[in-house]
């Protein structure tokens, strides 16, 4: 069977061990992401999202499921990828503070996986192309020169970007790589990264916690909520009709500017609650203490999930 | 009493650092009237928390030096305030809400002994509680904040609550006192958007029964806009627009006003703005005349040797900005 998803990702569980019990961290998700997409995953702290994308990576090792690249089965830890996997699949990190050396300068950070990967051997060439992959980001050339705490956190970003393109990947994995920062900076690093998606034919599973900028951003989205999807469906349509009961109490709680903004919100549905312990989660829904239209049935059975329209799934017992 | 709750006027702010000064508030104005809520809001660095801080006077009083200006509270100038004025200010007539609640209770005293060390020390002045009133009142405070099970609350330390439980608490110490004016300094910035809201109509809901003022600074424009009813934009140490909220959102004059709001995304999803170019700017030799000019497009020749005063566009409306000279709006949207 011919697969043009870049990545399908099938019944993934990651399950940590510690002195409380088993954190269920991801407990059976799918979704696939097809070749020159940006695939939104949303969800609060805790709902697991961020985990996905460091299996996706291979920073941990499912504990169950099947995580495949085109038709390469990729369900192992980095050290037992081969290095040309690892070129094509490059993660961005939440906070460009922590996650590039502040020891290095710009030039030796991403000089680095031109060095690992060899591709660009001799010394003189490496310096060119590391200016040449500043300027992609938008940075000056001297910036080479540089280390991370001289430039403001917009500009460690980009950094953390073109680090991540420098091996000239088909796959990014980008981790909330702008909710550290100021709007006005997020702007230009998303008006940036749609641009490279576009010049590039790369493929992104960006994840966030915000609803409004996923909207612009992403071509299908997927909810996520405690370790489990509960709704996956193109933007276009989620937006149009959210199904789950938690998918609208996320929308209807975004803060908006315009009126027009706020048509586009379910009616109102008081948030309640917060998301509960990933250890020893009770049987039966997992949004079941917060749900405003809860049965009898949530309690005890967890529900499948269920094509409502042509590629708009959700896992509700309302929709069966 | 009539006049504002709080008038800042001409406020200038330099830290000293090393050999060189950074010269941060640069001629702030703000007011907040009686039972007034009202927003700040701007980019990172741009001397927000700062103006607050002055307010509360919790400034390291060793390197900020405030060379022009006053802050007058209820009609007295705080910085002329002697350490017993300021404290009993602090405890008894404003309070803060921090950004991350986390940081704002002590790790290593339960919720109870610190709530409860609150309210001894508020109470130091006048008569004496035994413990169980003191109990009593903290437990009161709790449920006033929507807390389940206060007692267990008042037993647990700070690490066994969530996030939004922490802040709860906070806004329950900030509130222990019949206060006047409320800073909240971000207050849902480090939760999640259904906890923030949870949190932003518990705040709303009591300082409307209290009838408290409010200074609202937060990065989320959305909250500023359903809670406020007058916002302040900051822009590098200077307050660059004032108006009502409804009119600021709909129709931002300055130019930096504009290209903030624009950087919002939208939930209609009819794409993302450019952002603004350039970034805040040094503050150890802060660019002449407006501090806008080197990143406005609508810069003029006089925008780089003067700093404009504040124009009164409308009632209400006031923006600090040369093209507003003759009044009128004349920058179009």
């Amino acid at each position: 069977m011919a697969n043009n998803n870049i990545l399908t990702v099938k019944n993934l569980k990651k399950y940590f061990t510690t002195g409380q019990g088993i954190v269920k961290a991801v407990n059976g998700i799918d979704f696939s992401i097809k070749e020159g997409e940006i695939f939104g995953l949303v969800g609060e702290s805790g709902s697991g999202k961020s985990t996905v994308a460091y299996t996706v990576v291979g920073l941990y090792k499912p504990t169950e499921g099947e995580i495949t690249y085109f038709n390469q089965d990729i369900s192992n830890e980095s050290k037992k990828r081969s290095k040309e996997l690892k070129k094509e699949i490059q993660i961005v990190f939440q906070d460009p503070g922590t996650s590039i050396n502040p020891a290095r300068s710009i030039y030796q950070i991403i000089e680095l996986p031109l060095k690992v990967h060899g591709i660009v051997k001799n010394h003189k060439d490496r310096t060119e192309k590391v200016k040449e992959i500043l300027k992609m980001v938008g940075l000056p050339e001297d910036y080479i020169y540089k280390y991370p705490q001289m430039i403001g956190g917009g500009e460690r970003q980009m950094v953390s970007i073109a680090r991540a393109l420098t091996t000239n990947p088909s796959l990014v994995l980008l981790d909330e790589p702008t909710s550290a920062l100021d709007v006005s900076i997020q702007a230009k690093i998303i008006n940036m990264l749609i641009q490279l998606q576009k010049d590039f034919n790369l493929s992104y599973l960006f994840i966030t916690h915000d609803l409004s900028l996923m909207r612009n951003v992403a071509s299908s989205v997927a909810i996520m909520y405690l370790g489990k999807i509960c709704e996956n469906a193109s933007t276009s349509e989620f937006f149009r009709n959210p199904l789950h009961p938690y998918t609208q109490m996320l929308l209807s709680s975004i803060p908006v500017l315009s009126e027009e903004e706020e048509k586009l919100k379910p009616k109102k549905v008081k948030s309640r609650g917060e998301i509960p312990s990933p250890v020893n989660i009770p049987p039966g829904c997992t949004f079941y203490s917060r749900c405003h239209e809860r049965m009898d049935i949530c309690s005890r059975e967890d529900p499948v999930m269920v094509e409502i329209n042509k590629g708009h799934f959700v896992r509700c017992h309302l929709y069966k | 009493m009539k006049g504002p709750l709080i008038e800042i006027k001409d406020l200038n702010l330099h830290f000293k650092v090393f050999a060189a000064f950074l010269k941060v508030l640069n001629g702030v104005n703000f007011t907040v009237g009686r039972k007034e809520k009202v927003g700040l809001i701007g980019e990172t660095g741009c001397g927000k928390t700062t103006t607050m801080r002055a307010i509360m006077r919790i400034l390291g009083m060793t390197t900020a030096r405030i060379t022009k200006g006053e802050i007058l509270f209820k009609g007295r100038d705080i910085l002329k305030m002697n350490e017993a004025e300021v404290r009993r200010m602090r405890r008894k007539e404003i309070s803060m809400i921090f950004q991350d609640p986390t940081a704002a209770l002590n790790p290593v005293f339960s919720i109870g002994s610190q709530i409860k060390n609150i309210i001894k020390y508020l109470d130091r002045m006048e008569k004496k509680l035994t413990r169980a009133e003191i109990k009593t009142i903290a437990v009161e405070a709790l449920r006033e904040v929507m807390l389940p099970d206060p007692e267990r609350i008042l037993e647990s330390y700070p690490i066994q609550l969530s996030g939004g439980m922490r802040q709860r608490v906070c806004i329950a110490m900030a509130l222990l006192s019949n206060l006047d004016l409320l800073i909240a300094d971000e207050p849902g910035t480090s939760l999640d958007v259904t906890i923030k809201d949870q949190i932003i109509r518990l705040l709303e809901d009591l300082v409307n029964k209290k009838g408290i003022s409010v200074i609202l600074i937060s990065h989320a424009l959305g909250m500023v806009k359903d809670i406020t009813e007058r916002t302040y934009v900051m822009y590098a140490g200077s307050m660059v627009e004032v108006a009502k909220t409804v009119e600021l959102f709909t129709n931002p004059l300055h130019p930096y006003s504009q290209d903030l709001i624009a950087a919002v995304p939208k939930l209609t999803g009819e794409g993302i703005s450019q952002g603004i170019p350039g970034h805040i700017p040094e503050y150890i030799n802060p660019p002449p005349g407006c501090r806008f000019h080197p990143r406005c497009s609508y810069v003029m020749p006089i925008c780089k040797v003067k700093k404009p005063p504040f124009f009164k566009v409308r009632e209400n409306h006031q923006v600090m900005c040369w093209l507003f000279k003759k009044g009128g709006n004349q920058v179009g949207k």
